[in-house]
């Protein structure tokens, strides 16, 4: 971040970074990314997300 | 001169908190009802919902035709953030995983596109150029070196990483594994290890977004 390593309280070791959306539609500790088929469903956590299964929006945008 | 108080007269205050008792119960009653009547709402099937992000799409269509594609999301120089920059949400997990990966500066990441594992990618030594003794080396493995803030750092690498993984495997949707657990109660013990019987693998917490 700004030219150093990602401090733990940032999010390290990765964390999305999506201009356009919310903070809670990027999520920090990512350590495994997988591509997958539908969004909805996966093992029954079916709103599209931790957050959105919680009632937030599934976009989030601005 | 002692005050001659009448009887009734004294009996209104408990009247009056009787009453109030009562209107306040009635009043809660009430509060929670309506809580459970609008519970269909929540439903992504409802009308009143879809109403609602109807005109939450009108309102963000409105701020861009006013303001601009730019405006509600800016980008600045270094010299215009404040450093350091404040953290939000969870900024100390205690997830042992998150803890020990810290320790051994977290070596080792993975994208993949398959469960099978055969298009998976091990984003080794995220943070350093030098060799990751934690890393498992395997075929097809790509080494991401330093650089955080380069055109051809790491974030830049994951992105080539995640376009052939995604253009190969043909998923529209991407899910994000994280390591840390922001609810610690007893309910999400429950939910999580419901979820964790269901999914095989376990994962402290799984969040998935429009496609990478």
């Amino acid at each position: 971040m700004n030219g150093k390593a990602l401090p733990v309280e940032n999010g390290a070791p990765l964390r999305v970074r999506v201009e356009r959306q919310l903070g809670y539609k990027q999520p920090k500790y990512v350590n495994k990314i997988e591509l997958i088929e539908r969004l909805l469903g996966q093992n029954g956590w079916g709103k599209g997300g931790y957050w959105e299964d919680r009632g937030y929006d599934w976009y989030g945008g601005i | 001169m002692p005050v001659l108080r009448s009887k009734s007269h004294e009996q209104i205050p408990d009247k009056q908190a009787r009453f109030l008792t009562g209107a306040s119960v009635a009043a809660a009653g009430l509060g929670l009802s309506g809580c459970d009547a609008f519970n269909g709402v929540s439903s992504s099937q409802s009308s009143v919902r879809r109403v609602l992000e109807k005109t939450n799409d009108l309102t963000y269509r409105v701020q861009r035709l006013l303001q601009g594609r730019n405006a509600l999301a800016q980008e600045f120089t270094e010299a215009d953030i404040r450093q350091p920059q404040k953290a939000n949400g969870v900024t100390n997990p205690q997830d042992e995983g998150l803890q020990v990966a810290a320790r051994q500066q977290f070596c080792r990441l993975a994208a993949g596109g398959d469960r099978s594992g055969r298009e998976s990618r091990c984003l080794s030594r995220w943070r350093s150029c030098r060799p990751c003794p934690h890393a498992r080396r395997s075929p097809g493995t790509i080494a991401l070196r330093a650089g955080a803030a380069s055109p051809n750092g790491p974030a830049h690498r994951c992105r080539l990483v995640l376009d052939q993984a995604s253009r190969k495997a043909a998923r529209p949707a991407t899910l994000f594994h994280c390591m840390d657990t922001i609810e610690r109660g007893s309910d999400r013990q429950h939910a999580l290890l419901r979820h964790d019987r269901s999914a095989r693998r376990t994962s402290s917490r799984r969040r998935s977004s429009p496609g990478a």
